[in-house]
């Protein structure tokens, strides 16, 4: 007989954070959560809509999993890169990665670029060590200008769109 | 007969961080180095081996890096006991037309401390791994 282990609702709290703020950003913006769905205990976090701003709990233990839909100002050939980033230290957090998006075809995209990622930024974040952290676009390989917006209010190619899963582990 | 395992108990959560000096050749295996976090008491950390204690793990792991264009290629599977196990990851790369997941990942549980360890199955091109884009969460569930 095999037994699954499954996340552990009486003491973990899960949340899908969708539905961002739409508008262009450079390298440097912070992608801001409008809608939540909750499962498991209450969480423990706070939320600031305003700055897209998240504080933890010292107690708790965080796994932040994050998976972004842009669209670009211009038609390029770019790709987006997005992490969790501590919102005190401005660095990317410790123990986590980066996502790389993919853009605009294939051969530019496999040929062009040399870095290459999952599409979905990871962290793992001690609420004891680190306060608050935010999701953030940190780089590009495109350079002129081109922002990049995380909720396309017109999306021909896709059903789904930026969001990002919150586990909170209690102790 | 599967079934459902609902726990109560706190989940310990490592994380571990994939490095490899150079070009990674097929058939060998990363290095894996502990990060701040290692609450499942993880051993092992600086070496291609890490240990872990006897529990139900959730293990994902996930290699970035550069390449060298559409030519290059990178595959690497979880070895748990010295038997690949999970689903095999890799860059995404047009010439091996590999698209979405790129990590590697699985769910087991373990009666007795048990190593664990991250192997390329396969390389092409020019690939490094970095840990901008790399990364690995274990999750103990009991």
């Amino acid at each position: 007989m095999t037994a699954i282990p499954i996340a552990v609702a009486s003491r973990c709290s899960t949340t899908k954070c969708t539905n961002p703020t739409a508008g262009f950003i450079s390298v440097g913006g912070v992608i801001k959560f409008q809608s939540f769905t909750y499962r498991g205990k209450p969480h423990l976090w706070t939320y600031n809509s305003g700055t897209g701003v998240f504080s933890l709990n010292s107690s708790c233990t965080y796994v932040f999993e994050a998976e972004c839909l842009f669209r670009t100002s211009s038609v390029v050939i770019a790709n987006a890169q997005y992490a969790i980033v501590n919102n005190a230290s401005n660095a990317e957090v410790a123990d986590g990665y980066r996502a790389v998006s993919k853009y605009y075809g294939e051969a530019d995209y496999y040929g062009t670029y040399s870095a290459t990622g999952d599409e979905m930024a990871m962290a793992v974040v001690d609420g004891g060590s680190v306060g608050a952290v935010r999701l953030e676009l940190v780089a590009s390989d495109q350079t002129g200008g081109v922002t990049f917006d995380p909720n396309p209010s017109v999306s021909t190619y896709y059903k789904t769109g930026t969001r990002m899963i919150i586990t909170e582990y209690q102790p | 007969m599967t079934f459902l395992q609902v726990l109560d108990k706190p989940v310990q959560v490592s994380y571990f961080e994939p490095s490899f000096s150079g070009n990674p050749t097929a058939g060998s295996y990363v290095t894996l180095t502990a990060g701040t976090i290692n609450q499942a008491s993880v051993t092992g950390s600086g070496t291609t081996t890490i240990s872990l204690p006897a529990g139900q793990y959730f293990v994902r792991c996930n290699i970035g890096g550069t390449k060298t264009g559409g030519s290059s290629d990178l595959a690497y599977q979880l070895e748990l006991g010295g038997v690949l196990v999970g689903n095999e990851g890799g860059f995404d790369t047009s010439s091996a037309h590999r698209v979405s997941t790129e990590y590697t990942e699985y769910v087991f549980e373990i009666a007795v401390s048990t190593n664990l360890r991250v192997k390329i199955n396969s390389s092409a091109g020019t690939n490094s791994i970095t840990a901008t884009y790399s990364g690995m969460i274990i999750r103990r569930l009991n």
